[in-house]
């Protein structure tokens, strides 16, 4: 299991270089002369090599790379062209919005797929079955601002239940809280669900077929403690990997969510950045969430060990 | 949907651009089927012409990610050193999510189809690559590949002749699927203002303009919300229709 766990521990390594690599070749490649911008219109063309060289700007890529990462690992992303404020403390401030999102988003995509899955693999070919495939593949094809608005338009203006839009912190008391991010949530949720729920239905597909089911089943236990305590354990694997594939999909739909429901998190950080060409906050916010991402994955895989005592030999 | 696209402007009952100012936020009705917007532009022309920009990034993101991504899987499939360095650069891609490197790309590249379907083609090719890839690898320890290699057969030649046929039907499968989400990025990165720049039409402009006066009058969002599910919807399905008509493993069934 040690060893396991250290293998894909240092696998990881690589992937974070290359990402940060990628990255920083964005910024690298931006168009606009910062030190000119910087400077000024009046400054002469010294002044702006002197400026060039004060950041500097003339070192080769490699240098500049090598500089860059050192403040990375440092946890300095850079400054914000437009505030000027640190893009660390930017993104920090950002987070506690975001975070509650996607946390409650999976919760609400598992508490639809799981469910939809195990019971569609149970009957396959059931009416059940056709329904929540149906689903699933609706859910593939409504992007993420479609079904908010007509989430918001059914329960905020026509029934007016729920708030439209905005985010109340978690110190404003339970039920603010809550009430500001049911819609946004459900609508990410759910959309995420179709995936899960595609893959809990294949993973359980083929567990169900196990002779060990057939025992189970013939020696008269419960569908539901067969269902879930014997096919469905054995079929985790399978569906907690797509669960960490799945936040690729989250994140994007965290972006958008964030600016329909006018939520102030790191999506809409993202977006004001991309609106004010603000290339280290789009940098900083792109590092953060494909390390966050890799990390998630690299927790995932070391959560097979535990999942499957076949892979801690 | 395509025939809409393409013949936009025959059907098209009024310029996208044309402003009526006394017809702002029209309720849907015999003229203006979609209804207008804040400045009473027509929704419905807005949404045919909405089409092409849609129609034309997802066309040719499939054709460039499939014709991109063949080439580079087939390099890495036969060749180990070009392997090694693609398949990491694939890693890292893939590390991304593919919306937020798209955005980082038309950042860079500003805001024009153009670049837009760059950046989509750069973030879907490491799926369709690590696809062919596999097929590749599978197929090469197959007894006919080696056979064909035995009988001195050029590896050129085996790719063209032995391996790519048998890739084309996975490969069409695959196209439609990344047709869908090209589709669906486009409109999301035009949504978000990441996207086609705001002077031509597209779904996810639209929508983002709508957004504004969506309490007062809906149908600016919801029209063309519609018919970009329903596209995105059709797409998948004829992905999951073709998949089972061309995989042998799903014809029995």
């Amino acid at each position: 299991m040690l060893e396991y766990g250290l293998r894909r521990i240092i696998a990881t390594v690589p992937v974070l270089m290359l990402v940060a690599i990628i990255v920083f070749s964005l910024l690298y490649l931006a168009p606009g002369d910062p030190a000119a911008v910087l400077a000024g219109d009046q400054a002469s063309a010294e002044d702006i090599a002197r400026i060039r060289a004060s950041l500097g700007l003339d070192q080769s890529f490699l240098e500049r790379f090598l500089q860059w990462g050192s403040r990375v690992l440092q946890g300095d992303l850079g400054v914000s062209v437009f505030s000027g404020r640190s893009v660390t403390s930017l993104i920090l401030q950002r987070l506690e919005p975001t975070i509650a999102l996607t946390f409650m988003s999976l919760l609400v995509a598992l508490l639809i797929a799981l469910p939809l899955g195990i019971f569609a693999a149970w009957r396959p070919g059931s009416w059940f079955d056709r329904a929540a495939m149906g689903f699933a593949v609706l859910g593939f094809s409504v992007p993420v601002f479609v079904l908010s608005y007509c989430l918001i338009l059914l329960f905020a203006v026509k029934l007016s239940v729920l708030p439209v839009q905005g985010y109340r912190p978690l110190m404003d008391g339970i039920w603010p809280f809550l009430s500001h991010l049911i819609l946004p949530s459900f609508t990410l949720g759910v959309l995420n669900a179709a995936l899960i729920a595609r893959t809990t239905r294949a993973a359980m597909l083929e567990v169900l077929r196990q002779d060990y089911i057939r025992t189970a089943q013939a020696k008269g236990l419960p569908v539901l403690r067969v269902l879930i305590g014997h096919a469905l354990k054995n079929a985790a694997i399978p569906i907690v990997t797509i669960i960490g594939i799945s936040f690729a999909t989250l994140i994007s739909g965290v972006v958008v969510t964030e600016t329909v429901f006018n939520i102030p998190g790191v999506g809409r950080l993202t977006v004001d950045a991309i609106l004010r060409r603000d290339y280290p906050v789009i940098q900083g916010v792109i590092l953060i969430f494909s390390f966050a991402y890799v990390l998630l994955n690299l927790l995932i895989d070391l959560s097979y060990g535990l999942l499957d005592p076949r892979i801690r030999l | 949907m395509a025939l809409a696209a393409v013949a936009a402007p025959l059907i098209a009952p009024v310029d996208p651009q044309l402003i009526a100012p006394f017809d702002r936020l029209q309720s849907p009705d015999a003229r203006y089927w979609f209804g207008t917007d804040q400045i009473g532009r027509d929704v419905f022309s807005r949404t045919l012409y909405g089409a092409r920009v849609s129609m034309t990034v997802g066309c040719l993101v499939a054709l460039f990610s499939i014709f991109v991504g063949l080439v580079l899987g087939l390099l890495s499939g036969f060749i180990r050193w070009v392997d090694g360095l693609l398949m990491r650069v694939m890693d890292g891609l893939m590390a991304i999510p593919s919306i937020l490197l798209a955005i980082a790309l038309v950042a860079i590249s500003g805001p024009s189809i153009r670049s837009i379907v760059i950046a989509i083609t750069i973030a879907e090719l490491p799926r369709v690559t690590r696809l062919v890839r596999g097929q590749v690898i599978a197929l090469r320890g197959q007894l006919f590949v080696e056979a064909a290699t035995a009988a001195g057969t050029s590896v050129p030649v085996i790719l063209y002749r032995h391996i790519v046929p048998i890739l084309l039907a996975p490969l069409l499968v695959q196209s439609s699927y990344v047709f869908a989400a090209a589709v669906m990025t486009e409109a999301v990165l035009s949504f978000i203002g990441a996207g086609v720049p705001p002077e031509t039409p597209s779904w996810g402009n639209i929508i983002a303009e709508g957004r504004t006066v969506f309490q007062l009058a809906p149908h600016i969002v919801l029209f063309p919300s519609m018919v970009l599910s329903v596209m995105v919807l059709s797409v998948n399905i004829l992905g999951d229709g073709l998949r089972d008509a061309l995989d042998p493993r799903f014809a029995g069934q």
